[in-house]
């Protein structure tokens, strides 16, 4: 119950910070959903979590490094090492 | 109160999200691909403090060590954080950031993610059948980086002052990825040359060359002798 308060909140609070450049910028095109997106995202959250399930990470992520936690810090360095390589291929797919 | 507490950090955590750009999710894929120093300057800095307040704050015995839990490091931490990675660097948003797209621009791919990791908690039970194999393959324990517990297995000495100095190593890595793409300071436009002060005493055809904070200074450059030279040979030509 308080994870899911937590979350909900956090939408939320995304939404009151962003609502001041909204109005400012309220003539100006928007940045839509596409489907593609939609899917990503999907697959991505999955993916993800299933992920943090196996490394016993699920909510742990953020506490084990600020707590100090050895598997957090691997867990941490591994996926950033992962990551910048997929990110990389992303944008470089991207930008040709 | 605890359901208040939880409601107004992730108001705040929401908020904070927003303007760390982490609702973007280019900007997050930039990030993780040291394609954009700035958002990774953020979140180096914003980790850094957070490790050393909470190194801090667990010294002052305000976060109660108890509840300071080390997950078991082995072929399943290694495993997953690959493919977190990879998930994470292709698509540009995770679970914790879910939330903040949800309340950004594109409703509709934060719905996704949403939905996304609603769906692969559901399939977690199923899928923890399958993980005892795909972990096994390494070996290990839980550990914590410094002895910040009373029975937890740690691997340096130091205490909560090394966690404290860990997190300023990462504040001085955020520093430094900063500095690393700065761009070189851009040089100062020229003033303005001054006005000569007395432009009557300029000739037409001399060459004023005027330094700021200086007094100008007249170049004779000769064309008007070269001038009557050449009327002079065209007269006796």
């Amino acid at each position: 119950m308080i994870q899911l308060v937590l979350y909900a909140m956090t939408a939320v609070g995304a939404f009151l910070a962003a609502l001041p450049e909204r109005i400012r910028r309220r003539k100006e095109p928007r940045l839509r959903s596409t489907w593609q997106g939609c899917l990503v995202c999907f697959g991505a959250g999955v993916i993800m979590v299933l992920a943090a399930g196996l490394a016993r990470m699920n909510g742990q992520l953020l506490l084990g490094l600020l707590q100090g936690s050895a598997s957090a810090y691997v867990f941490a360095a591994v996926a950033w090492l992962a990551g910048l390589v997929a990110a990389r291929i992303k944008e470089r797919r991207r930008r040709t | 109160m605890e359901v208040i507490l939880a409601g107004g950090a992730g108001l705040a955590l929401g908020m904070v999200m927003q303007r760390l750009h982490l609702h973007r999710r280019e900007d997050v894929r930039c990030a993780v691909g040291l394609l954009a120093p700035q958002v990774l300057r953020k979140l180096l800095l914003a980790l850094g403090v957070g490790v050393m307040f909470t190194a801090l704050l667990m010294w002052l015995a305000v976060i109660d060590i108890d509840t300071v839990a080390a997950p078991v490091l082995d072929g399943g931490t290694l495993l997953g954080g690959v493919v977190f990675g990879a998930a994470l660097g292709w698509s540009g948003m995770g679970p914790g950031t879910s939330g903040a797209v949800l309340g950004a621009d594109r409703f509709f791919e934060g719905a996704c993610a949403v939905a996304g990791c609603a769906a692969g908690a559901l399939a977690l039970p199923y899928a923890e059948k399958a993980f005892p194999a795909l972990r096994g393959w390494l070996e290990g324990g839980g550990y914590t980086l410094f002895r910040v517990t009373l029975d937890e297995p740690f691997l340096f000495a130091g205490g909560f002052l090394g966690q404290g100095c860990v997190g300023l190593l990462i504040v001085i890595a955020g520093l430094c990825v900063r500095r690393a793409h700065e761009e070189p300071p851009q040089e100062a436009p020229a003033a303005a040359p001054a006005a000569a002060a007395e432009p009557e005493d300029v000739q037409e055809d001399a060459f004023v060359a005027i330094l700021p904070g200086e007094e100008p200074v007249v170049v004779d450059t000769g064309e008007e002798e070269v001038e009557e030279e050449d009327k002079e040979d065209n007269e006796n030509g």
